[in-house]
């Protein structure tokens, strides 16, 4: 038997039995282990599928920066399960229909990378090509100064391609759910101070007393670790058109950063560096960049989002400059909804 | 058209999603405090100028197509405005903007003044989420603006927690709910992009029309339909709905039941007629049976639940039941006339119930609740109010010169020339219970007298009145003048069922 195909078998069981596991947990930090657990396993199997972009997002996203929030959560509301238990049958009996019927419906879908399948064959070799071409009325200069193809072949990985360019309008209303997420939030979150010790069974947030005894190992190397997580995010930025990589998870690397920053030295220290309003400002500037390089592209005779109009700017290099600005917009936004996220979950200390 | 506006003519489509976004997102630094509302009164007020411009253009030139980023599709992410969605989108921008105009002392009552500034980036963001879906023809990016809207009204919702605790659950009830519902959406766009390889709707269209289906197909379909019901709140998946909206802040409450079920029905008549394959341009007999059956069952159980609510707002939400009944019966059928009659009441219950549950939300801001016992005799105490509860009544029942007539009557001539008399009879007898619940109104405000405890209380300032008085009155104004109306809707029909135009 395929060894690849033996070792997907067992992710699967084993990301199911996870989601079973978190679902019959009653404590709930246990839930929350089991969850990030989940994300990780399927992390690997996104893997295993050769979507390293999904993957990478599914193991910062997912299994990182979502496990911390609903620590956090947790730090907030305790860790016990006060009701629940009661499993309702006819609940039961509608979820396996309604998975009966899904199988159903994938019976006959083509078989996992069968190179005949639909969706290879349609749109995707213009992707891999990327010699797709602009519409005719476009502002793109004529003698394109490019070279062949629709980036020159500067943006070998096609996964960015299309999230950034060929798809750049679905990426900008992706950076907007996470802005509306942190407004949301924002919005909803009351400061209410933190509950007494005695009810907190786990405390992530570090800024209280009682870590302070293992604190000089962990801030020594904790503080060691934060440039790198800092240049290793600023890496993932910039580095997306060619390996796995962007904005979405540049900015959960760098938020992390700063989320050990304040769990080592506490939030004072932290706001120091990163005043509280810059955070709040980069929330709505992340999607004004995205945006803005659209209109940009607009006002200078393009379609929403056509770099190619930034040609004035930029000559050689006007799709590059266009998808570096919106990936940044995207990597602000994600950092600082991230960051606030956390600093509106852990509430006011002082 | 406007002349200063037209260079950007070209660029209507984007720009009406673009405008809210960038209002959504400069709200936190330009909206704060009191100014909050200003800003959202400017930006909506900008989007409905560009709705109406770009239905002057659809109306003139035909279908609009936008290549965003240049990509021609079914490369690139295509927005495709045809008359049906202009006309949509002009529903939404407008009584989007005059709910928004009508609001400014209900949020200032409702809302922690330190989350103003939250609070409209968040409305304003909702408002995006649904024009998006409105002007997109590109099926996931349609499910990405879904999950804006979503998530922002979900927010929204939970904000009804000050007035009412109940708030927060109905919120969360209604985030499972829909997270279900948009889940099932995402799933069925995912087998149709497995089975044909295209997002675009125009291709998906066009490539599922020309193979045989099959279980992939039938699952989406399933799928789907489950997915919008729940959506657009279609019986018996309507549950989630009134609870949401006599929860809700008065404000949001008004602009969700204009808007947020109108876009699931615009929703569910894109994917229905042109992106999964129909025979002749019509739906198949199972489809037409499921679809008007639900719809029939929610005219009834709706109509009947309305009349029995203790509260207004619960009797506003449960007609809103019995209305998406009406709209998804015309759609179902498939005939022109009804499926005329579905978009004309589309458009008139946004203008109806938009301006009734803002009366619910001025009784609330004067009285702190709308529930029945503390109604009594209002029809003395707020005379104008009261008076436009009663007004837009007539318009559910469909009182000849009132708009719900005009579409009414369509919905009965499509439904009479499709050959479905026992639709029609449903029809008749819902606009007769609907008489029932607004007869449980006017006896309650005028023939009930005022209790002897109850504090002194006036008419609400003008200019929450006025905004009222515009919806109510433009949906009877419409009612005597529908042929403009009218002629616009058949248009859209006539395009959507595949006839041209």
């Amino acid at each position: 038997m395929d060894p690849v195909l033996l070792l997907d078998v067992l992710l699967l069981i084993l990301a199911v039995l996870a989601a079973v596991a978190a679902m019959l947990q009653r404590d709930l930090l246990g839930s929350v282990m089991l969850m990030g657990i989940y994300s990780l396993l399927m992390a690997v199997i996104w893997a295993n599928l050769f979507a390293m972009d999904v993957s990478f997002t599914e193991a910062s996203v997912g299994a990182g920066a979502a496990t911390v929030l609903l620590l956090m959560a947790l730090t907030r509301i305790g860790t016990r399960e006060r009701s629940g238990g009661d499993h309702s049958l006819p609940a039961l009996v509608l979820v396996v229909l309604t998975g009966v019927v899904l199988l159903y419906g994938t019976s006959e879908l083509p078989r996992f990378g069968d190179p005949q399948a639909p969706a290879q064959l349609h749109i995707a070799p213009r992707y891999l090509a990327q010699d797709i071409g602009k519409v005719s009325d476009s502002a793109t200069p004529q003698d394109s100064p490019h070279g062949e193809g629709d980036f020159g072949h500067h943006v070998p990985n096609t996964v960015t391609a299309v999230l950034a360019s060929y798809r750049g309008y679905d990426t900008m209303f992706e950076t907007a759910v996470i802005f509306s997420a942190g407004m949301c939030l924002l919005l909803l979150l009351r400061p209410i101070p933190r509950r007494s010790p005695e009810t907190v069974t786990i405390d992530e947030s570090g800024s209280t007393s009682h870590q302070k005894s293992e604190s000089v190992v962990l801030r020594t190397i904790g503080g060691m670790l934060i440039p790198y997580i800092l240049v290793f995010g600023f890496y993932v930025q910039m580095h997306g058109e060619i390996g796995p990589g962007g904005g979405f998870q540049a900015g959960v690397l760098v938020a992390a950063a700063f989320i050990l920053h304040s769990l080592l030295f506490g939030r004072a220290a932290t706001d120091r560096w990163l005043p509280r309003w810059l955070v709040d400002l980069a929330m709505s500037l992340g999607v004004l960049l995205y945006a803005g390089t659209g209109v940009a592209c607009m006002a200078m005779g393009g379609h929403f989002l056509d770099y190619s109009a930034l040609d004035r700017v930029h000559p050689a290099e006007a799709e590059a400059l266009g998808m570096t600005l919106v990936e940044a917009g995207v990597g602000l936004t994600v950092a600082s909804v991230v960051l606030t996220i956390v600093r509106k979950v852990q509430g006011g200390t002082r | 058209m406007l002349n200063f506006l037209q260079p950007w003519a070209d660029h209507f489509p984007v720009l009406l999603v673009l405008i809210p976004l960038l209002g959504g997102v400069l709200a936190p630094i330009f909206g704060r405090g009191s100014r909050g509302w200003a800003w959202a009164v400017l930006t909506t007020g900008c989007a409905t100028i560009i709705a109406i411009e770009m239905l002057l253009v659809v109306r003139s030139g035909g279908a609009i197509s936008y290549p965003l980023g240049g990509w021609p599709a079914p490369f690139g992410i295509e927005l495709r405005v045809d008359l049906l969605s202009a006309i949509v989108a002009l529903v939404v921008t407008s009584v989007g903007w005059i709910v928004t105009i009508h609001s400014r002392r209900s949020v200032q009552v409702e809302i922690p003044r330190d989350r103003l500034g939250p609070f409209w980036s968040v409305w304003l963001l909702a408002i995006t989420g649904l024009l998006g879906i409105i002007v997109t023809g590109d099926a996931f990016n349609m499910y990405v603006l879904l999950e804006i809207s979503a998530l922002t009204i979900y927010g929204l919702i939970a904000m009804g927690r000050s007035r009412d605790r109940k708030a927060l659950v109905s919120a969360f009830n209604y985030l499972i709910l829909g997270s279900i519902g948009a889940s099932f959406i995402l799933i069925a766009i995912g087998l149709l992009y497995a089975h044909t390889g295209t997002l675009n709707m125009s291709d998906l269209h066009q490539r599922l029309q020309a193979s045989d289906g099959g279980a992939t197909v039938m699952t989406a379909r399933a799928f789907l339909l489950v997915g919008l019901s729940l959506k657009m709140a279609l019986f018996p998946l309507h549950f989630w709905m009134p609870a949401a909206y006599s929860t809700a802040p008065s404000a949001v409450a008004s602009l969700l039941s204009a808007t947020a079920t109108k876009v699931g029905i615009y929703m569910a008549m894109r994917f229905l007629y042109t992106v999964l394959p129909t025979e002749g341009g019509a739906l198949t007999d199972p489809n037409v049976w499921l679809l008007g059956g639900c719809a029939g069952a929610a005219i009834f159980y709706g109509s009947i639940q309305a009349s029995r609510q203790p509260s207004l707002s619960l009797l506003l939400a449960y007609s809103s039941v019995a209305q998406v009944g009406y709209i998804v019966l015309g759609l179902a059928v498939g005939h022109i006339d009804a499926m005329t009659g579905s978009i004309l009441h589309l458009m008139f219950h946004a203008l109806m119930k938009g301006g009734l549950f803002l009366c619910a939300g001025i009784f609330i801001y004067r009285l702190g609740s709308n529930d029945f016992t503390q109604l009594a005799g209002i029809g003395r105490r707020m005379p104008w109010t009261s008076a436009a509860v009663v007004l837009g009544g007539l318009g559910m029942i469909g009182v000849p010169g009132t708009s719900g007539f005009i579409s009414k009557l369509h919905l009965l001539r499509g439904l009479l020339l499709a050959d479905h008399p026992i639709l029609a009879m449903l029809v008749l007898l819902g606009s007769a219970m609907a008489a029932i619940y607004t007869w449980k109104f006017v006896e309650i405000a005028y023939l009930k007298p005022v209790a002897e405890d109850a504090e002194e209380i006036r008419e609400v300032p003008f200019d929450m009145l006025w905004p009222v008085w515009l919806l109510i009155g433009s949906s009877i104004w419409l009612g005597l003048n529908p042929a403009p109306v009218v002629e616009l809707a058949a248009d859209a029909a006539r395009a959507l069922l595949g006839g041209g135009g």
